[in-house]
């Protein structure tokens, strides 16, 4: 069996690049191509810095009032011992009316008092909490209002005090009273607070990703319409981009179609001109053949000769002109059955003296994503040679089956005559530029080339083999769709 | 026989007439669209040779409407557009057979031979009834197993009793297919050449149906 299989570069650039597949899928594909990817890194990036200069901000103003309350606290507790103490005339001091805080009585409890007289400080008056402890001054006068430092203090704790020098009027003497308490439990406050900040800033960052990718996704989504819509086009389900799309969108959907359009136009318009180029030159050839053969001179035969060649570069190149360049159009489809049962009519006509009988089976609802001419030209060629060759009947068979290489059909036709057949050795020779194993049956010898190079720009492939009742088998596979 | 050559280049034409009127068919020729079409309409051709691309009026065109208005001579295209698409299109239109340019006139004349005999039922090239036979590829005339020179006229006269053996053929079916359009036609020269086949051919071979015409059958012996 012999493969013959006819790839072409124009093919391969038109076909779905693999890697731009996944580019409307949010994490299937990450590439800077994607605008999905764009539009969600770009988002995810400044809600990220926003929410987390937000909760810094926040944290910091929460810490600055939560340390200005602590504060104004121990200057209540302050003014509170001041009132409270007692200094006798004798300069000793006594606690009149002791503050009513239950921890300046537990030992270590974190809040302490103290006042000092710094002339004597052996008479000084403490809390019952400082148990050992001295709160030690830093001595900063600082006129009426209260001087505040933090100073370690005992069991690791860290104390805020607060201390004010008060000059008895009666002695002339300055004591000074100190009141410090520990700091753990704002810190503790504070760290709540942070935590509860952080994650709800977490969560609504998360929100707002969340909101910017389905936001994204429903933007983007009429360009993966078009996508489906091309793809569409390619399969040959439609002609045409349809419906409508989006302001943005919508001139670039026109311009689309339009360049359709006008790809059609320059199809047909392209084919014409052959048609007319052919036309021009045959009638003459026609003329200078029939001429030269009612001659027999020696200039009649040159042109005799010449013109038989000339014919046979005419033909050859006009037919792949015909066919070449059009197989990557977008959105050409043919029907199948129409297409094979016209051409089943035509061979049977043509071939009415020999009573040779065309049968299609299959090919109902199937499409050939193609042209119509160049389908009629393949199979033309296929069943002409069939013909020629069949003692009576000719069957092309259509079947289909989901395509090896991209989304769709292939369909698979044989065409099957019951004549003489190729041997497989001679099989291989069929397809050398114009060679003919006969020389019998009229005809140019390309048409199992042309056939080949048509079903080659397809992308399809065509194989010679044996037919079931002797003859030759010709399989060719196209690309194809189901109808509508 | 009577034939119809409608083909716009004018060399061409003429060498198709040529080579027809060589082989003893009534010719006619037109060179556009409108006037073939014409002729086809109104005149009885045996067969006519169409050129597809024509000016005024193209060849599918003129085809389909012959169809149309119920005209089934036999039709063979010509055309230089031998794509399968465009066969398939003249064929469909109505054509009986298609030859592509550029081809050998030897081509036209065996194909349009080949049209009237299978239009007229007639399995061979070879005409036969009684003795005499009509091997319409070579144009020569046998009877009891001799060659029979024959004119032109006489020859046609004959083909076309021939083709048409076992029915009558009426004096003005006659004149229709052997004259050529232009010709100054005699209803009287029919006989003439009635009789002239008669004392070539046999005297039984072609009886007179009085009053409706001429008739070619098998001898009764």
């Amino acid at each position: 069996m012999l493969t013959l299989s006819g790839r072409n570069a124009a093919s391969d650039i038109c076909s779905p690049n693999p890697k731009t597949k996944g580019g409307f899928e949010l994490f299937g594909g990450l590439t800077t191509r994607s605008l999905a990817v764009r539009l969600i890194g770009a988002a995810v990036i400044w809600i990220v810095l926003a929410l987390g200069a937000g909760g810094v901000l926040l944290s910091n103003l929460y810490r600055a009032s939560v340390e200005r309350a602590f504060d104004q606290r121990l200057d209540n507790q302050l003014l509170g011992l001041i009132s409270g103490v007692q200094i006798k005339d004798d300069g000793t001091l006594a606690l009149e009316r002791p503050l009513a805080d239950p921890r300046y009585k537990v030992p270590y409890s974190g809040w302490y008092w103290q006042v000092q007289n710094p002339a004597a400080p052996t008479a000084s008056l403490r809390s019952r909490s400082t148990w050992d402890l001295e709160l030690k001054s830093k001595g900063e006068r600082n006129g009426t209002e209260p001087s505040k430092f933090t100073v370690s203090g005992p069991e690791g704790q860290i104390l805020r005090m607060g201390e004010r020098f008060v000059r008895d009027g009666n002695s002339g003497r300055t004591y000074l009273f100190s009141v410090a308490a520990d700091r753990s439990e704002t810190l503790a406050d504070i760290d709540a607070f942070n935590a509860s900040v952080f994650w709800s800033l977490f969560a609504f960052g998360m929100s707002l990703i969340a909101g910017v990718c389905i936001q994204v996704r429903y933007g983007l989504r009429p360009l993966a319409r078009i996508r489906g819509a091309i793809s569409d086009i390619r399969s040959g389900k439609t002609e045409s981009l349809a419906g409508n799309f989006p302001d943005e969108v919508q001139p670039l959907v026109e311009e689309l179609n339009g360049l359709l359009d006008h790809t059609r136009d320059l199809l047909a318009r392209a084919r014409t001109h052959v048609g007319n180029l052919a036309h021009a030159i045959k009638t003459p050839l026609t003329v200078l053949t029939n001429d030269a053969n009612s001659k027999s001179d020696g200039l009649a035969e040159t042109v005799a000769e010449q013109t038989t060649i000339m014919r046979r570069q005419v033909d050859h190149y006009l037919t792949l002109a015909r066919v070449a360049g059009q197989s990557d159009v977008l959105g050409l489809h043919t029907e199948l059955a129409p297409a094979l049962a016209a051409l089943s009519r035509t061979l049977e006509k043509i071939y009415a003296e020999r009573g040779i009988t065309v049968r299609v089976d299959g090919g109902e609802g199937l499409r050939f994503r193609g042209e119509r001419q160049d389908l009629d030209e393949l199979m033309g060629n296929l069943m002409d040679n069939a013909s020629k060759w069949a003692k009576s009947e000719v069957l092309v068979s259509v079947l289909s089956q989901p395509s090896k290489k991209e989304t769709g059909l292939d369909i698979v036709l044989h065409v099957d005559d019951d004549g003489p057949g190729i041997s497989s050795d001679d099989r291989s020779k069929v397809f050398d530029r114009g060679t003919r194993l006969d020389e019998v049956k009229p005809g140019s010898g390309l048409g199992l080339s042309i056939a080949r190079d048509i079903a080659g720009l397809y992308g399809g492939d065509l194989v010679l083999d044996e037919a079931p009742t002797g003859g030759l088998r010709v399989t060719v596979t196209l690309p194809g769709a189901e109808s509508d | 026989m009577r034939i119809l050559i409608v083909e716009d280049d004018p060399t061409l034409n003429k060498q198709l007439q040529d080579a027809f009127r060589e082989e003893n068919y009534a010719v006619d020729a037109a060179l556009d669209g409108g006037e073939g079409h014409y002729l086809g309409d109104t005149e009885p051709y045996d067969a006519v040779v169409l050129d597809l691309g024509l000016p005024e009026l193209d060849g599918v065109t003129i085809l389909k409407k012959w169809r149309q208005d119920g005209r089934r001579m036999p039709v063979l295209v010509l055309t230089a557009r031998d794509a399968w698409s465009d066969k398939v299109a003249g064929l469909d239109a109505g054509a009986d057979d298609y030859v592509a340019k550029p081809f050998n006139i030897d081509e036209v004349l065996a194909r349009i031979r080949a049209l009237i005999r299978r239009a007229a039922g007639e399995a061979t090239a070879e005409l036969s009834c009684g003795p005499v036979v009509l091997d319409t590829r070579s144009g020569r005339v046998t009877a009891k197993g001799g060659p029979v020179k024959l004119t032109s006229h006489e020859y046609r006269v004959l083909s076309y009793l021939m083709l048409h053996k076992g029915t009558v053929v009426t004096r003005t079916d006659l004149i229709e297919h052997i004259y050529e359009q232009d010709f100054d036609r005699d209803s009287n020269t029919i006989e003439v050449f009635i009789g002239r086949l008669r004392r070539k051919l046999g005297a039984d071979l072609i009886r007179t149906q009085r009053g409706l015409g001429y008739m070619l059958a098998e001898p009764e012996d």
